[in-house]
């Protein structure tokens, strides 16, 4: 077959010939005005790169006192579920657990958050990564509000523990999965050639609040009597979910 | 942000075109260094021994930066000399630097997850500290393995910008055995970091310098296909 170099292109093929620049990544909407509580949760929910993008340059108000509410609000009253399982003591032990357990794992998982940030590439002081961390917090938090009516619902007719925890754990690990995705994705905004650092601290941040999940028990099971608040014997979290299983099954 | 957090964002985030400064002159750089391989090594030490005792734990605190300033001393003339044998531009004391900010990065690293060293210790049962030990060792050596590598990899970024690609990554992988051997065997002579529940607390141990790593390793190594077989 002959061919002729200058030959003009085919119309149809002129898309594949021209080689296309690399797409840059737009950068992120504005955020309007924000006036109370409900606009920055669906701006934390609609744009989250956005309100990070107004938290990291310094563009406007950045919701961090916001966020730590919804936090707080939302994390006791999923707690409240929680402890409507049980009863008793535990409808105000669990909330108070649930926040304070996240809380301290928060405070635990803040350094290697900012030393992983850096490592990553993001050039972010650490008062900045704390407000990230707890926009992150609030992201799980409002997912576990949308699973509220979920939990309630079995709550009020599943009867095994170990079944319920399971279904807190499942519900727990995909909020979570997406409060560690903001994190990640916001701290890594404006940076060009991010790494995968950030997933070793999700790896982390993810064991440390399972731990912690154990080191606060019961937080299903009834709080008996004369027994103390938090359970004085250390236990590794699996080792304790394999005890529970085994309580279930004999 | 304040100087010293402004030093420790740079150095992680390992930005090669500010970091060549560093290299190059940075005398103030260098007790930022030394003053962050000190205080995050002995936090981290502080982690490895407190499972056995609080006084075994402030051994290996005291100790942990001591073994990282001998590897980069004892090394300092031999990678020096594989600077300039692969055609790097680095003097002696700029290649210490290099060196040293890889330590530095390794030690902020491993100090940063101290708090949550410190919580899963807490968690664990005190009627399985014999087996804790094991596991405890076992995840700290995977635990420094990571930070060596974190540190490492940020470390190649500014070689490759002084010395370009292939250099680069040549010197860093000489760099790293040479750090690796006598490392290992200075830890060995340093130790005990974690210390055995089954032998006494001591800052050194008697027979410091008696045998070797390698030889034990090799024992160990037997011992274990021994059991196999």
């Amino acid at each position: 077959m002959d061919t002729d170099n200058n030959d003009p292109i085919d119309p149809q093929y002129e898309d594949v010939a021209t080689p296309v620049p690399p797409l840059e990544p737009s950068p992120p909407e504005e955020l309007g005005p924000m006036n109370g509580l409900f606009d920055w949760i669906t701006a934390l929910l609609r744009q989250p790169t956005s309100v990070a993008d107004n938290l990291l340059n310094d563009k406007g108000p950045t919701g961090t006192n916001v966020f730590m509410w919804v936090f707080l609000i939302c994390h006791a009253a999923y707690g409240l579920i929680m402890g409507l399982f049980s009863g008793d003591a535990q409808l105000y032990l669990v909330p108070l657990k649930m926040v304070l357990g996240t809380t301290v794992c928060a405070l635990i998982c803040f350094p290697s958050l900012f030393i992983f940030s850096c490592l990553s590439g993001a050039k972010v002081a650490p008062g900045k990564v704390f407000s990230i961390l707890v926009g992150g917090l609030a992201v799980c938090s409002l997912l576990l509000m949308g699973f509220l009516p979920v939990s309630f619902i079995f709550t009020f007719s599943a009867e095994s523990v170990p079944f319920m925890g399971l279904v807190h754990l499942g519900v727990w690990l995909v909020s979570i999965a997406f409060a560690c995705r903001y994190i990640r994705k916001s701290l890594l905004l404006g940076v060009p050639q991010g790494n995968n650092f950030f997933y070793i601290w999700n790896i982390v941040m993810i064991l440390t609040l399972l731990q912690m999940s154990t080191t606060l028990r019961p937080m299903l099971g009834p709080q008996e009597e004369n027994h103390p608040v938090v359970s004085a014997k250390k236990k590794f979290f699996m080792v304790h979910w394999g005890d529970a299983l085994d309580e279930e099954l004999d | 942000m304040n100087g010293v957090v402004e030093d420790i964002s740079l150095l992680c985030r390992g930005e090669p075109t500010q970091l060549k400064s560093w290299i190059r002159s940075g005398r103030t750089q260098i007790s930022f260094l030394v003053g962050s391989i000190i205080l995050c090594g002995g936090i981290y030490g502080f982690t490895l021994g407190i499972l056995r005792s609080p006084e075994q734990a402030i051994y290996a605190a005291i100790k942990f930066p001591i073994l990282i300033f001998a590897t980069v001393f004892f090394n300092a003339l031999l990678n020096g000399m594989l600077a300039m044998m692969l055609g790097v531009q680095l003097r002696m004391e700029e290649s210490i630097r290099a060196v040293l900010m890889s330590f530095s990065i390794a030690c902020l690293f491993l100090a940063s997850l101290g708090p949550v060293f410190f919580f899963h210790l807490w968690n664990w049962s005190p009627s399985d500290q014999g087996n804790s030990f094991f596991y405890w060792k076992l995840y700290h050596i995977a635990m420094i393995a990571l930070a060596g590598i974190i540190g490492n990899v940020r470390l190649l970024n500014l070689l490759v910008a002084v010395a370009g690609h292939a250099k680069g990554q040549a010197l860093l992988f000489s760099w790293l055995l040479a750090n690796l051997f006598l490392g290992c065997q200075l830890s060995w002579i340093l130790r005990p970091f974690f210390g055995n529940p089954n032998i006494g607390v001591s800052f050194f141990r008697e027979d410091a310098l008696e045998r070797s790593f390698y030889e034990d390793f090799w024992v160990t190594f037997q011992g274990l296909m021994n059991q196999f077989s």
